[in-house]
């Protein structure tokens, strides 16, 4: 099944071979605005966005990602790490985590980080808006 | 984002550096590693961003305050506090990685918000 932004992945081992389907609860960073149009969107969508390169293939795959947490407590933890480097984050990132399901008819996800972090790539047709409720501010 | 004050405008000197690799990273970088011509090493560190531009702070580190912060011995701030020459460099990219401006600074000139916590010590990912 294509992804939402095939036309833009690197050609080879994008999304890598190990992105599977996944039936599991996410939360990620999104703007209070529910319908903020950055919420769900890859950080290479967002204009302008916040790189150094253009020719790094993994960089470039992992733009087209979205990111997202397994527990709301890792994802909150996330946050005020972030906060604590980059004070600003929240321009970028948004105040509020928002939980959601996601199927496999959705996409497929990397494996999940020591600090509860994966990538999700989004098939071809999904649109992550309503799927996801705002259940905590962070900021 | 924020206004800055008493920052004079100059062409950005350092055009040359080339990327080493990103240190923190989420959803795009935040704080990347570059190196000089003479294998000095430079930081571009995020702060700050609007509907137009990436901005971000460009410093050089001494190759010994760098391994400090990666071993966790000290923190960004204190990084940061310890540039070369105490001399910044604000630069906003667009999204053609064009340069918009450029500001020539120092630490004590910096917003406080474009600075980070004590607590921000490295954390690999």
């Amino acid at each position: 099944m294509p992804f939402k932004y095939q036309a833009d992945l690197p050609p080879t081992n994008c999304p890598p071979a190990n992105y599977q389907p996944t039936n599991r609860e996410a939360y990620r960073f999104v703007h209070e605005d529910v319908n903020h149009p950055n919420n769900f969107l890859p950080v290479f969508k967002i204009k302008p966005a916040r790189k150094l390169s253009t020719t790094d293939d993994s960089q470039v795959c992992k733009g087209y990602g979205l990111s997202m947490f397994d527990t709301l407590e890792n994802a909150s933890n996330r946050y005020n790490s972030l906060t604590a480097d980059n004070p600003n984050i929240w321009r970028s990132i948004g105040t509020h985590i928002a939980k959601g399901q996601l199927t496999e008819r959705c996409g497929v996800c990397g494996s999940v980080d020591s600090r509860g972090h994966f990538t999700f790539h989004e098939y071809e047709g999904i649109d992550l808006v309503n799927k996801f409720a705002i259940v905590l501010r962070v900021k | 984002m924020e206004t800055l004050n008493k920052i004079t405008q100059i062409p950005f000197p350092l055009a040359h550096l080339t990327r080493v690799r990103d240190l923190l990273y989420f959803d795009g970088p935040l704080l990347s590693l570059f190196q000089g011509n003479e294998g000095e090493y430079y930081l571009y560190y995020w702060c700050d961003a609007d509907e137009e531009v990436n901005r971000w702070i460009v410093f050089k580190v001494e190759s010994k305050a760098l391994d400090a912060y990666l071993l966790r011995q000290t923190s960004l701030l204190q990084l940061i506090t310890k540039a070369v020459k105490q001399q910044f460099y604000i630069v906003d990219l667009d999204d053609d990685l064009t340069i918009l401006h450029c500001y020539s600074t120092s630490l004590k000139d910096l917003p406080p918000s474009y600075l980070p916590s004590q607590q921000s010590f490295y954390k690999a990912d």
